[in-house]
């Protein structure tokens, strides 16, 4: 099984020089959490959260629409092909500790977004394991992904939001 | 004689092994409920009637007896896996949820509201009165739809002004077989435990259950497979929402 059989496709995406508005007005029309960042060219730049829209809201002061996607991105997106297999990026979930991975082609171009749900919705369609994916390992990744981030610091994990230059470290 | 059976050349240790076993679910029996309870009941007299029939026909029957030695030790393997099934999700909410929990009250500013969440690095807080009742939660997507839709800074809008107008909560002695179905049902991750007064005593997310679960995972796919399909439900798109917001200012 590929990654491209269960993704999402024609995922609504966002430039680097919209505002958090529209990225609010997206989230709030589709019913989601996270809108990708793509330049012009469909190439993904970057991934905005509601998180991330609430803690720029919250550092900048001012009105959604004054502020840019690009100011409260993620820009270190961990990324898959729409060729890998389930349990490769399940792996990537784990290791990562996130439970949205983009699918971008071979020219970096957003193809779709597979989430963790996605992947407990296959596994619970399919009792003896989908293709190799078993249930604890989606287990274990729900309770990887779910370990609060101060507990990421002390084990060593990196946190994503290191590529945002704006944001202050928690103090 | 059948391959799955325990390599002995007696049997008198095959029946050593089936009594230590019986003994050991004996003691667990005393935590578990009716449902395995029933299913002792079919189980043990099998092991009886193995005994007894031993006894009368000496060792040299054991290989007369193979076949039911054999559905003796799968019918007691069985058993063993199952009794435990009910056990992490039958675990009370209290063994598992967190007290340490963060809160806000409704006449907070939704720039104080989304500071904690900063500072604590949590993504939903219960809204407390001043009996520490919890009225509602407001989480991170909470605060930012309300920056879109009242298109204010935060520190001009109150947490009144954008939480949740539905509360779902549970009590610290429910299971959390229940609490999932509850999550389930609301497509909620996170829930207030309240004691019954409506007072928070603490906070239970489908991560906690999730850590809770991760040791006993081997000895207990029931669960896990509940707390699977709970992930899939929560995950699942809700309706579109009927009402757009006003349009940007």
């Amino acid at each position: 099984m590929r990654i491209d059989e269960i993704m999402t496709r024609n995922v609504r995406s966002i430039a680097p020089d919209d505002t958090l508005g529209t990225a609010a007005q997206i989230m709030w029309e589709n019913d989601c959490g996270a809108v990708p960042v793509v330049e012009a060219d469909g190439r993904l730049v970057g991934i905005v959260t509601d998180r991330d829209i609430c803690m720029a809201a919250q550092l900048q002061g001012s009105p959604l629409h004054d502020s840019r996607v690009s100011s409260a991105m993620a820009r270190d997106v961990k990324t898959c092909s729409p060729r890998d297999t389930p349990v490769t990026v399940q792996a990537i979930m784990q290791q990562n500790k996130i439970r949205r991975v983009p699918v971008v082609d071979d020219q970096g171009r957003l193809v779709g977004i597979v989430t963790l749900g996605d992947f407990a919705y296959l596994v619970s369609r399919n009792p003896d394991g989908a293709d190799g994916m078993t249930w604890t390992a989606v287990a274990h990744t729900l309770a990887a992904v779910s370990q609060p981030r101060i507990a990421r610091f002390a084990a060593g994990y990196t946190d994503r939001s290191s590529g945002r230059q704006n944001f202050p470290p928690n103090t | 004689m059948n391959s799955r059976f325990p390599k002995r050349n007696s049997s008198g240790s095959v029946l050593a092994e089936l009594s230590q076993l019986r003994d050991e679910l004996r003691v667990r029996l005393h935590l578990a409920g009716l449902e395995v309870r029933a299913q002792w009941e079919s189980v043990e007299p099998k092991l009886l009637g193995l005994e007894r029939s031993l006894e009368q026909q000496g060792e040299g029957a054991f290989e007369a007896a193979g076949e039911l030695a054999v559905e003796v030790v799968k019918a007691f393997r069985d058993f063993s896996v199952r009794s435990q099934e009910g056990g992490p999700s039958r675990a009370p909410v209290h063994d598992v949820m967190r007290v340490r929990v963060y809160t806000c009250s409704p006449t907070d500013t939704l720039h104080r509201a989304a500071q904690i969440m900063w500072e604590k690095d949590c993504g939903c807080l219960p809204v407390i009165d001043s009996v520490r009742v919890v009225r509602a939660v407001i989480t991170d997507r909470d605060v930012c739809m309300a920056a879109l839709i009242q298109g204010v800074p935060l520190a001009d809008a109150r947490v009144s002004s954008a939480m949740s107008r539905s509360l779902t909560v549970c009590s610290p002695d429910d299971t959390l077989g229940a609490v999932e179905d509850v999550m389930r049902h609301s497509q909620i991750r996170r829930v207030p435990v309240v004691d019954a007064d409506g007072v928070l005593v603490g906070m239970i997310s489908l991560g906690d259950i999730a850590r809770y679960l991760q040791p006993r995972m081997q000895q207990a796919p029931a669960s896990v497979a509940q707390l699977l399909e709970t992930l899939a439900g929560i995950s699942e798109p809700r309706a579109r929402p009927s009402v757009l917001p006003p349009p940007m200012v």
